[in-house]
C-alpha cells in the first residue's frame, strides 16, 4: 500500500498553492501541520482526486486519483464538512454510503455502529441542523470511515471537537492508521504529537520538514511555532 | 434497493423537502381554480331586466341542449332545430323589453339575439360560430339564421383562408394548411367543446405553474452541493462521478415530467368536471376555432399533453445545466424567469425567420395558440409546421443539455470557496 506523490503542482492565476512536491506515503498517521495558506486544503483535494494539479502525479497502488476504484479506498473529511441541514444523521450517512457503493443491508449495520462508535446512536434520527458543531463532526467522521478506507485524509478532525472526544478520536485515528495511510491536517499540535508516525510542515506549497517526533528533537509546538515567527519576521521585512 | 435506487430516491427526496414547491403548487392550483370557474364559483349572473340568470344555470342549459345534438352531424336539420328554439324564446320573451333591447343584440337587426342564445343553451354554440364566419355581425347572424350548411361552411372556410393568408405571405404554406382544413369530413360533427375549450385556453397559466414548480424544484439539483459544500463529500466518494450524475439528471427529468402531469390532469379534470367530456372523437375545431388541423379534439387534448413531457423536458434540462454551471440558484432563478417573462412579447412576422424561431417559446405550447400558428418552416423545400418543428428543437436541446451536463460534471473540481 503506497500512496507516490511526484512533483505535484498548483498554480492558481499568479499564486503557486503547491510547489512540486515529491512524497511517498506508507500505511500509518502522517500529521501535516502549517499556517493557513500554506496549501495544505490543496494538496488534500488533489490527493482525494477533486482538484485537478496544474503538473505532476499522484497514485495509489499505481493507480492514478482520478479512477474509480481509487475512490472505492478514500475516505475524506474536509475542513468545511457539508451535510443537509433536513437529513436525519442516519440518512445521511445511508446517502454516502450508497454514494460509496456499501450494499443496502451492510450499510445499515455498518451505519448502526459507526453512529454509536462517534457517540450519535441517540440523535441518528433526529435533523442534522439540530446537531451542534461537535455533533456534526464526529458524523463527518464517521462517513469518513463508512466503507473502511484505505486512505484517509482529514483535514481538521478534531476542530469543534470538546477535550475528551478529541482524545476518542485521536485513539480511533490512531487505530485506523495501523492498516491505512492516514492524512491528518490540523492546527492543533498536541494532536500530531499524540498520534503521528510522520510528521509533514508545510510552508509556502512546499515541505520544509519531513520526519519523525524524533527527528524534531524538541517540543513539537516550539518547533512549530519557531517556523511561524520566522515567517512573521519575513513579513514584516517584506 | 440498489445503491442507484438509493441515490435516486434521496435526490427526490432532497428536491420534495423544500417547502417553497408545496406552497407554490397549493397556490397556483387555487388561482388556475378560481380564475377558471371564477363565474361558477362565485355564483355569478346576467340580469335582462327582472330576469336573473345564473352563469352556471346558462352553463347547465348548455350541456343539456347539447346532448341530443353530440356527436351527430351539423346538417341542415341541425341548424334547424337552432333556430327553431331561438324563434320560440324570442316569442316566450317578446313582453321583456331587458331581452328585446339587449344592446348587443340590436346593432345586427335581431332583437335579443344573444339573451334568447343564453336562455336556450346555445351560447356556446352561437359564440363559436360567429367567430368562425362573416366580416360583420350582420353577415353572421344573418348566415346563421338564415344561411344553408353549404354557406355557413363555405363563410368558415373563407374567414380561415383570409387569416391562413394573412398570416402566410407564401402561396404554397397557404395550400398546406387549407389542404389540411379541407380533408375534415363535412359536415362537421358537433360536440358541446366549452369544457375543452376551458382547458385549451386555460394551459397557458397551467404551463407557468409547472415551470415555476419545476425551477424551483430543479435550480438547486447541482448547485446546493456547492451551497451545502457537499460536493467535495460526494465527488470524492465511489460513485461521486457519473453514477450520482445519472441518478440527478434522471430525477430531475422525472420529477419535471411528473409535477408538470399532475398540474395538468388536475388542470383537465377541473373543467371536465364542470363542462362535461362530450366531443373527445369530434373534430377539434368544436373547440378551437381556427384551427386548421384535422383532428379530433382528444388528439389535441394528447398532443397538449404529449407538448407538456417534451416542455417539462426541456426546461428540467435547461435547469439543471444552469444549476452546475452557475453553482448558484440566483443566477438561474433570474435567467429563467427572464427567458419566460420575454417569452410574453412577440416579434412581428416581418422580422421573418427570427420571428418564427421566436415562435417556438416552450410556454407558447401546451396552449391553444400552439394549433393556430400557421406558418412554416421551409427546410430544403419540405414545409414543416411548428408543432414538428417545437418537438424536434425542444428533444434536441433538452439531449444537448443532459449531455453537457454529464459530460462537464464529470470533470468538475473543487475550488476553493
Amino acid at each position: 500500500m503506497e500512496l507516490v506523490i511526484d512533483r505535484l503542482s498548483k498554480q492558481y492565476n499568479n499564486k503557486i498553492a503547491v510547489d512540486r512536491l515529491s512524497l511517498k506515503l506508507k500505511s500509518g498517521v502522517v500529521g501535516l501541520l502549517g499556517a493557513n495558506g500554506a496549501g495544505k486544503t490543496t494538496l488534500m483535494r488533489m490527493i482525494c482526486g477533486i482538484l485537478k494539479p496544474t503538473g505532476g502525479t499522484i497514485t495509489f497502488n499505481g493507480m492514478d486519483v482520478s479512477e474509480e476504484m481509487f475512490r472505492d479506498a478514500l475516505g475524506y473529511l474536509p475542513q468545511d464538512f457539508g451535510y443537509y441541514p433536513n437529513f436525519t444523521g442516519k440518512e445521511f450517512l445511508l446517502y454516502m454510503a450508497a454514494l460509496k457503493g456499501i450494499e443496502r443491508n451492510a450499510a445499515r449495520k455498518k451505519c448502526d455502529v459507526l453512529l454509536k462508535t462517534v457517540g450519535l446512536d441517540h440523535a441518528a434520527n433526529k435533523k442534522i441542523k439540530t446537531y451542534s458543531g461537535g455533533m456534526k463532526q464526529r458524523l463527518g467522521i464517521a462517513q469518513a470511515v463508512l466503507n473502511d478506507p484505505k486512505i484517509l485524509i482529514l483535514d481538521e478532525p478534531t476542530a469543534g471537537l470538546d477535550p475528551k472526544e478529541r482524545v476518542r478520536f485521536r485513539n480511533l485515528i490512531a487505530e485506523l492508521g495501523k492498516d491505512a495511510i492516514v492524512i491528518l491536517s490540523t492546527h492543533i499540535v498536541s494532536d500530531v504529537e499524540h498520534i503521528a508516525d510522520r510528521i509533514l510542515l508545510m510552508k509556502d506549497g512546499q515541505f520544509v520538514f519531513d520526519g519523525t517526533l524524533d527527528d524534531v528533537g524538541m517540543d513539537l509546538e516550539e518547533f512549530y511555532m519557531q517556523h511561524f515567527e520566522e515567517d512573521e519576521e519575513g513579513e514584516q521585512y517584506e | 434497493m440498489s445503491n442507484f435506487g438509493i441515490l435516486c430516491k434521496t435526490e427526490f427526496k432532497k428536491i420534495l423537502c423544500k417547502k417553497a414547491i408545496w406552497i407554490t403548487l397549493v397556490l397556483g392550483l387555487a388561482f388556475i381554480l378560481v380564475a377558471d370557474m371564477s363565474d361558477i364559483l362565485f355564483n355569478e349572473s346576467y340580469y335582462y331586466g327582472d330576469l336573473k340568470v345564473p352563469i352556471a344555470q346558462i352553463e347547465r342549459m348548455g350541456i343539456e341542449n347539447s346532448k341530443e345534438v353530440n356527436g351527430k352531424p351539423m346538417d341542415e336539420a341541425f341548424y334547424e332545430r337552432f333556430r327553431l328554439q331561438m324563434s320560440d324564446e324570442l316569442e316566450a320573451q317578446k313582453d321583456n323589453p331587458a331581452v328585446l333591447n339587449d344592446p348587443s343584440s340590436l346593432d345586427a337587426g335581431y332583437p335579443g339575439f344573444w339573451p334568447v342564445a343564453e336562455l336556450t343553451g346555445n351560447s356556446w354554440f352561437v359564440q363559436n360560430e360567429i367567430r368562425r364566419i362573416g366580416a360583420s355581425n350582420d353577415e353572421r347572424y344573418n348566415l346563421l339564421m338564415k344561411g344553408s350548411v353549404e354557406e355557413i361552411e363555405a363563410a368558415k372556410r373563407n374567414k380561415l383562408e383570409i387569416n391562413v393568408t394573412y398570416d402566410c405571405p407564401k402561396e404554397d404554406e397557404a395550400d398546406y394548411w387549407m389542404s389540411r382544413y379541407d380533408s375534415i369530413p363535412k359536415p362537421y360533427i358537433y360536440s358541446y367543446g366549452h369544457g375543452y375549450y376551458k382547458y385549451f385556453s386555460s394551459s397557458f397559466v397551467t404551463i407557468w405553474l409547472s415551470f415555476l414548480i419545476i425551477l424551483i424544484g430543479l435550480a438547486g439539483s447541482f448547485a446546493d452541493e456547492n451551497t451545502f459544500r457537499t460536493d467535495a463529500l460526494i465527488l470524492s466518494s465511489r460513485y461521486g462521478r457519473k453514477r450520482i450524475c445519472r441518478a440527478k439528471l434522471l430525477v430531475g427529468l422525472c420529477f419535471s415530467v411528473i409535477s408538470t402531469m399532475v398540474i395538468m390532469i388536475i388542470c383537465f379534470v377541473i373543467p371536465m368536471l364542470v363542462y362535461g367530456a362530450e366531443g373527445w372523437n369530434t373534430p377539434v375545431q368544436n373547440a378551437l376555432i381556427g384551427c386548421a388541423f384535422n383532428m379530433t379534439i382528444g388528439q389535441a387534448v394528447i398532443l397538449t399533453f404529449v407538448f407538456g413531457i417534451l416542455v417539462s423536458l426541456l426546461w428540467g434540462s435547461t435547469v439543471m445545466l444552469l444549476s452546475f454551471g452557475f453553482k448558484n440558484i440566483v443566477p438561474v432563478m433570474a435567467i429563467h424567469a427572464a427567458a419566460l417573462m420575454l417569452s410574453v412579447f412577440n416579434l412581428p412576422d416581418s422580422m421573418g425567420i427570427i420571428s418564427q424561431i421566436w415562435a417556438l417559446k416552450p410556454a407558447y405550447f401546451v396552449y391553444q395558440g400552439m394549433f393556430m400558428e400557421y406558418r412554416l418552416f421551409n427546410i430544403a423545400g419540405l414545409l414543416i409546421n411548428n408543432l414538428q418543428m417545437a418537438a424536434v428543437v425542444f428533444i434536441l436541446v433538452t439531449v444537448i443539455s443532459v449531455v453537457a451536463t454529464a459530460r462537464f460534471y464529470r470533470n468538475v473540481q473543487v475550488a476553493s470557496r
